[in-house]
């Protein structure tokens, strides 16, 4: 039996084949240059029973197998009518290489018994199976739906491999359709209001992107000042920003007003209480209890709450593709994209598990203690700076901070466990400076999910001073458990609060009212938006970086370094597509996150079952196309638009 | 004769409100600052002891608006109970920046900003994020409702003479997220005043409802534009003093 086996990338294809082939196979060249096939024989399909040892051949696409797009000498631009692209027909496209690697498949699978999927186990990966599947049926008409199986996933450890292997499911349509339907609103949207946004605006936009492209010295030059996109998560995303831009700039610092008490103590010396009202914004209301404390009580105040109780602070979450993205960003200060790239290499190399992934709490049954003893291990290089603390979690000796199960979240996606590491670094492991502190990071994040709470006391005093009311609270940290291995968390001892017990009545030493002022949000940083992005769903937690990436090459927003944090600022442009869509009353739709929400979940529901593709695509297309003819017949809003934010940023 | 007043102003049918069953309406409903007192009342006998404990703190002498002037009469306690309407109130716990964002969301969500996280539901955007916490819990956003709920308000008082007074609230008192302007409020035997202020305290405060409609139109308009007027006059001041302010305290 002959059994064709297609990955997502060529190093998926790679280890898969080693990890099948037990160490015997032998790569051919594919016609391109980055997939080789890889031969082998294996005898643990469950399909292919009895018959022996099957000769397998293991090859790989590069990503999405073909695109779509507009005939071009019908529909090209220039050639049609923007508005006949809601309704022209779409065709299957498949670029210079992809027309390689398609014309491997189907040679390939000329005389396959069957196919085997290995595409990644997300949305996206259901889709590109589904092309891989038609390619090599186009050639060989023995391979029906039968004969195509898919394997499932999540990482490449050896066991887990031949697991999957012996374990072969089918392609799910619904995520393949859900896809599909993706793509086509992209395209439609995508392609019209692109043109309709650069025809109406590139003579007003390109003159200016002369002037300050100095500003600009990072985006590529070439069609940047030509083309003004539009994009459907692009948009909500730079509408994150611009309202964030908007926000400071109408800032207005407003006065607030406290009151604080200090007491002193011959072993603490001055301990501060806060008012438990906190900050209010108008000064005379302050006053009069100020006035009327110091009237009805004087300088005595009465300990009116001791409280002290046990306080730990959790350890993490399991990781996901969001929180990844978010805390590289945070602690390590590198961008969505070099994490989530460097995550990916990490991946195909085998160092950790599949890096896409929304769920939050590992399987019951996952053997976490096994993958605790690999990063316990003596590496090749010697032991790395985190191997006694995995050696210490999981040892039988003394100590209070042992293997716990890690905490669970609410999410799963039912496709992938949360991101761990696989094996602990050796020699041969040839990483980049991002990809090592990328690894490090997962692999502190899961030693510190199977860890311990942080263990405290913390003690809150509360007084009375003339029927108001102050706290001041201490802190002692009494075990740090994961906060050993996980330096970016900070819980710290506090000062010691005065020795007072309840109903003592105690002498204020001083009693002030003071005043401040608020001060403007900061502008919006990369790990803020990818917050923003996943919970008003703009994107998943694979696309999100690519949108952020966009929206800068595409010179709506760009990034500005301001010492250790880096800030996203609208452009000009940026600030002005937003208002002109906001003037021409189609904020909803563009600028603010809710259109594209709402097609998340339909897209949801053709995954479900509960609608068909054709449904939601006629539906969002012709919302489309009432959005498209209201902006068209408000080109002079938007560029009137464009002149006022011009003058007002400048 | 009653026609004749019809297009001068509302209060002057005030005068028509004096049998005993409408008296009650006639200082909930009415604007007290025109209500004639005192009001003819045939037979007091027939009336509740709550309706009873309203007119007597209706028909008491109000207090005293000087002279000497209001700011000057420092700490003492009301020795009677008095009776005023609602003509304003504001929320001094909140920045005025945040009232009007929030205002102008309620007025029309699509224009609501979402540059943060916030608990959501359908049309409302998420657009207020804690990144400090991985906490999957609303930690922040019950804190948050916890501290609007003890939030500390500012309130413009009317008595029947005319004379204004300012109040704040020294305890929760849940009417005062949603009472009508032009509601009616007794202020008990007890309070303190202080320097032009009355402090509102359970069980020293009872709260009777009651509405002015001219006075509730386009409310939430108008303290918008109210608050943003603030907003700019803060924003000239800061402006002038901006050299000598402190520093942020915070």
């Amino acid at each position: 039996m002959k059994v064709l086996c297609v990955a997502e990338k060529n190093s998926i294809a790679k280890a898969v084949s080693q990890t099948l082939g037990g160490g015997n196979c032998n790569a051919r060249d594919s016609g391109y240059m980055y997939v080789k096939n890889y031969d082998f024989s294996f005898d643990g399909f469950p399909f292919a029973q009895g018959t022996g040892s099957c000769q397998v051949t293991m090859t790989s696409v590069a990503g999405h197998l073909t695109g779509i797009d507009f005939p071009n000498e019908r529909y090209g631009w220039g050639k049609c009518r923007i508005d006949e692209l809601f309704d022209a027909p779409i065709n299957e496209v498949f670029d210079k290489n992809q027309k390689k690697i398609a014309d491997n498949i189907r040679k390939e699978a000329r005389n396959a018994n069957f196919l085997m999927i290995w595409t990644d186990c997300d949305r996206e990966g259901e889709y590109i199976g589904w092309e891989i599947s038609r390619e090599a049926s186009k050639n060989n008409s023995r391979l029906t739906s039968n004969q195509i199986y898919r394997a499932v996933f999540s990482h490449l450890e050896r066991r887990h491999i031949i697991d999957a292997a012996r374990r072969p499911q089918r392609l799910d349509m619904g995520s393949v359709n859900a896809v599909g339907t993706r793509m086509e609103i992209d395209l439609r949207a995508g392609v019209t209001f692109t043109r309709l946004l650069t025809e109406t605006m590139r003579n007003k936009v390109s003159a200016n992107t002369m002037g300050n492209s100095q500003h600009n010295n990072n985006n590529r030059r070439k069609d940047v000042s030509t083309v003004i996109s539009y994009g459907t998560c692009q948009f909500p995303t730079l509408g994150f920003v611009v309202d964030r831009f908007e926000r400071i700039r109408n800032f207005i610092a407003e006065e607030f007003w406290y009151i604080q008490l200090e007491i002193e103590s011959s072993e603490n010396g001055m301990t501060a209480f806060a008012w438990e009202r906190g900050n209010l914004f108008d000064r005379l209301t302050v006053f009069t209890f100020y006035e009327n404390c110091i009237e009805l009580a004087g300088n005595r105040a009465k300990v009116v709450d001791v409280k002290s109780r046990p306080t730990s602070k959790y350890r993490p979450l399991p990781l996901t593709t969001v929180e990844l993205q978010k805390n590289c960003a945070r602690f390590l200060k590198m961008n969505a994209k070099q994490s989530l790239d460097a995550a990916e290499k990490l991946y195909q190399k085998g160092f950790i598990s599949y890096p896409r992934t929304e769920t939050d709490t590992f399987p019951k049954n996952m053997n976490l203690r096994s993958l605790i003893e690999k990063q316990a291990q003596l590496g090749q290089e010697g032991r790395s700076v985190w191997a006694n603390y995995a050696e210490q979690l999981i040892s039988s000796s003394p100590g209070s901070n042992k293997f716990k199960t890690p905490r669970s979240g609410s999410h799963d996606d039912k496709a992938h466990p949360p991101i761990h590491p696989i094996i602990s670094l050796g020699r041969q492991a040839n990483l980049s400076r991002v990809e090592h502190q990328v690894y490090e990071y997962v692999t502190r994040h899961f030693l510190a999910c199977c860890s311990e709470d942080a263990k405290g006391q913390s003690t809150t005093l509360t007084l009375d001073w003339g029927g108001e009311r102050f706290t001041a609270t201490g802190l002692v940290v009494l075990e740090r458990n994961f906060l050993e291995v996980y330096p970016w968390a900070k819980w710290e001892t506090t000062k010691r609060l005065p020795q007072l017990e309840i109903n003592q009545e105690c002498q204020i030493s001083k009693a002030r009212m003071k005043s401040g002022s608020t001060s403007p949000p900061k502008p919006m940083t990369e790990s803020e938006l990818i917050m923003l992005m996943d919970a008003n769903g703009i994107g998943t937690d694979a696309t999100i970086a690519e949108h952020i990436e966009k929206i800068q090459t595409r010179n709506y927003v760009r990034s500005e370094k301001v010492g250790k944090e880096t800030y996203l600022q609208p452009t000009t442009l940026g600030v002005a597509l937003v208002h002109g869509f906001e003037a021409i009353g189609l904020e909803d739709s563009f600028a603010k996150p809710f259109q594209r929400r709402e097609m998340e979940v339909e897209l949801k529901q053709i995954c479900e079952g509960l609608r068909t593709k054709n449904q939601v695509v006629d539906d969002i297309v012709n919302k489309y196309r009432r959005y498209w003819a209201k902006t068209n017949g408000s080109k002079t809003t938007l560029l009137q638009v464009y002149d006022r934010v011009k003058a007002s940023m400048s | 004769m009653s026609k004749a007043h019809t297009h001068s102003q509302t209060h002057t049918y005030n005068l028509s409100f004096i049998l005993d069953e409408s008296t009650m309406s006639t200082i909930i409903f009415q604007d007290i600052s025109q209500v004639p007192s005192p009001l003819q009342i045939n037979d007091r006998s027939t009336l509740t002891g709550r309706d009873l404990a309203i007119l007597e703190a209706f028909e008491n002498e109000p207090w005293n608006s000087g002279p000497p002037p209001l700011v000057d009469q420092k700490l003492s306690r009301l020795d009677r109970d008095l009776l005023f309407q609602i003509l304003m109130v504001e929320n001094t716990s909140k920045s005025k920046l945040n009232q009007v964002d929030d205002i102008r969301a309620k007025l029309d969500p699509t224009l609501q900003r979402v540059d943060r996280l916030k608990t959501t539901r359908d049309r409302v955007v998420i657009n207020q994020v804690d990144i400090d916490s991985d906490e999957p819990t609303s930690e922040n956003a019950s804190t948050n409702a916890l501290n609007q709920s003890r939030a500390v308000f500012r309130l413009v008082l009317q008595d029947r003479k005319g004379s204004l007074f300012y109040a704040i609230n020294s305890s929760p008192l849940s009417w005062l997220q949603v009472c009508m302007l032009g509601s009616k409020v007794i202020i008990k035997k007890g309070s303190i005043f202080n320097r032009g202020v009355f402090i509102l305290q359970e069980p020293n405060v009872l709260f009777l409802g009651g509405i002015n409609r001219a006075w509730n139109e386009n409310r939430d308009g108008k303290l918008c534009e109210y608050l943003e007027a603030k907003l700019q006059r803060d924003a000239e001041d800061m402006k002038l003093n901006g050299s000598k302010k402190r520093k942020n305290t915070r």
